[in-house]
């Protein structure tokens, strides 16, 4: 037998955590599906614009652009908030002693057991939140379409995508600030396997806080009395590189990458030294 | 072989270890009795050896691999039955189907003859079982891995009379030469037919190692009214029938080794215990 990553292996167990967290993972599915079933429903149903002049642009308007518009924020919004709260049950099963032992006494490497749950909690999350989110933004445009046939050519929220290269590097930008953001919750589950969500969102204030406090005094120190100061080499420096926004999409994109990187390599290891007790 | 050796542990937040610098060598084979008072630290130690808790110092070798290192082949060559686990929510066959694949030498006739020993269906769904039953159906599902190490914490706990009388015949049945049963409790009445060696734990140190023949060699359990055995006695105590002692066994006597007094011979008079079994594992306090 394999000591560290064995394919075979590790396709059993990702059939087995399948099966495993089969009901819990669909009635979460469930949950978020009626969720933005009931968002697209009360879009679609705004009362004002029900009666309006169906001919006027304003009508158009909503059904166009703005229903659509609404409907891609609420896409980041739930995107953030479900990809966290997905990833802060990642470490569920080790949450407590009962829980732990079998899963931790499972003949797999600690390897491929972490890289089960990522799978499960990172990329097949986003893939299902995309698909889910395509389906029900359809059946907004077909409702839409049917029941107000002069709002003509109601938009579907990710059709900007498909013609606007900005809006391209903007959802990359995005999705990688996401997996950045997410892999913060990874690293807590790791940490914290019960009350994840909770104790990483108190934890990332408390970071937030801190840091705010140090690099405002240390801007203060250094900029005081004059705080339009800015030094010589620094303007010198933006004068000479002007970045295009594409090279600053790509540097963000790749600061994201390299952080949730680093996350994820410091999860692995917290979750390769777990114990069925918790010491802090 | 499990070679434990010079383990240190200590809880989060506690000054004193739970079990310090403690050290034992079991050989493949025999069914081993892990007895002690309420946190002695039985628990700890089969956690331990297990590889689910870090030791503070000193290590835990099995097959000659790391237990604490959690690789995959140790970790098919150990199963441990908790006091207390969850289970999910599947039927009995799922279960089977998903977890015995990462076990090599998983029997699936095994698991059938232990069920039925246990007279449990074969059609079960876990989510609908209580404690007991699933206790009896983890054991089941544990012993067809036929692991070479088997560890179990209070087995009996939650298991109703009928049930403990099976899991007697459960493990007796079940016993290979190259299988080693760990068996942490203290319901010393529920094992004493199934032991074959006894370690006796108080205070985080080893009272007593040693094989049940020995301790009948050594000494004589018996139940009597005869002053003068009362005297030669090392321990009495007052009983229904009798007064129950533990007399030095000067080979007259063939008694079988009543695990329940010699348990309280270990926490009254450890020094004549020590006396009797000279173990280097025992402070210096216990010993002449």
């Amino acid at each position: 037998m394999k000591t560290d990553f064995s394919l075979e292996r590790f396709n059993r167990l990702f059939r087995l955590e399948m099966k495993r967290d089969s009901r819990t993972n669909l009635m979460w599915l469930a949950v978020i599906f009626g969720l933005f079933i009931l968002l697209a429903v009360q879009l679609t149903a705004f009362r004002e614009y029900n009666y309006a002049d169906k001919n006027s642009e304003m009508y158009s308007w909503y059904f166009n652009d703005y229903t659509a518009d609404v409907m891609l924020v609420f896409f980041w919004i739930g995107l953030f908030l479900g990809g966290c709260f997905s990833a802060s049950m990642m470490m569920h099963p080790i949450r407590d002693k009962e829980s732990a032992i079998p899963s931790l006494m499972l003949p797999a490497s600690q390897l491929e057991k972490f890289a089960v749950r990522w799978i499960t909690y990172v990329p097949v999350f986003i893939v299902l939140y995309i698909t889910g989110f395509v389906i029900i933004d359809a059946l907004r445009v077909a409702y839409c379409t049917m029941t107000h046939p002069l709002a003509i050519n109601v938009k579907f929220a990710f059709s900007s995508l498909l013609s606007d290269k900005d809006m391209w590097l903007a959802s990359i930008c995005g999705l990688c600030a996401f997996l950045a953001y997410q892999s913060m919750f990874v690293l807590g589950s790791s940490i914290w396997p019960k009350k994840s969500f909770i104790k990483t969102f108190l934890g990332l204030i408390v970071i937030n806080g801190v840091c705010s406090i140090y690099f405002t005094t240390l801007a203060l120190a250094l900029f005081e009395p004059n705080m339009n100061y800015v030094p010589l080499w620094l303007e010198n420096w933006l004068d000479h590189f002007q970045p295009t926004r594409t090279m600053m999409a790509c540097a963000a994109t790749a600061v994201s990458l390299i952080f949730s990187s680093i996350n994820y390599v410091l999860a692995y290891y917290r979750y390769r030294e777990s114990e069925i007790i918790q010491r802090w | 072989m499990l070679k434990i050796d010079h383990l240190t542990f200590f809880y989060p937040h506690r000054t004193k270890p739970v079990i310090d610098d403690f050290s034992m060598e079991l050989p493949a084979g025999g069914v081993y009795g892990l007895l002690g008072r309420n946190g002695a630290g039985k628990s700890t130690l089969l956690y331990l050896i297990a590889g689910l808790l870090t030791p503070k110092s000193g290590n835990v070798t099995f097959a000659g691999a790391d237990t604490r290192l959690r690789r995959p082949k140790t970790l098919a060559d150990i199963f441990i039955v908790p006091e207390e686990f969850n289970l999910p929510s599947m039927s009995l066959d799922d279960y089977i189907n998903l977890y015995s694949t990462f076990y090599p030498n998983f029997s699936r006739e095994d698991m059938q003859r232990h069920l039925t020993t246990f007279e449990l269906p074969a059609d079960l769904h876990l989510g609908a079982l209580s404690m007991g039953q699933k206790k009896k159906a983890y054991m089941c599902f544990a012993l067809a891995c036929n692991t070479p190490l088997l560890l179990m914490d209070e087995p009996t706990n939650g298991l109703d009379i009928p049930g403990k009388a099976a899991f007697r015949r459960f493990i007796a049945s079940s016993m290979t030469d190259d299988r080693t049963v760990i068996i942490s409790t203290h319901q010393v009445r529920d094992i004493n037919s199934l032991l074959d060696h006894v370690v006796i734990m108080d205070n985080r140190s080893m009272l007593l190692n040693a094989s049940m023949p020995e301790i009948r060699q050594r000494l004589a359990f018996v139940t009597t009214d005869n002053p003068s055995l009362v005297e030669r006695a090392i321990y009495a105590q007052a009983g229904v029938q009798g007064v129950n002692v533990i007399i030095p066994n000067d080979g007259s006597f063939d008694t079988d080794v009543d695990l329940e007094t010699l348990f309280e011979l270990s926490a009254t008079a450890p020094e004549q215990l020590a006396a009797i079994f000279p173990n280097p594992q025992l402070p210096p306090k216990y010993e002449n």
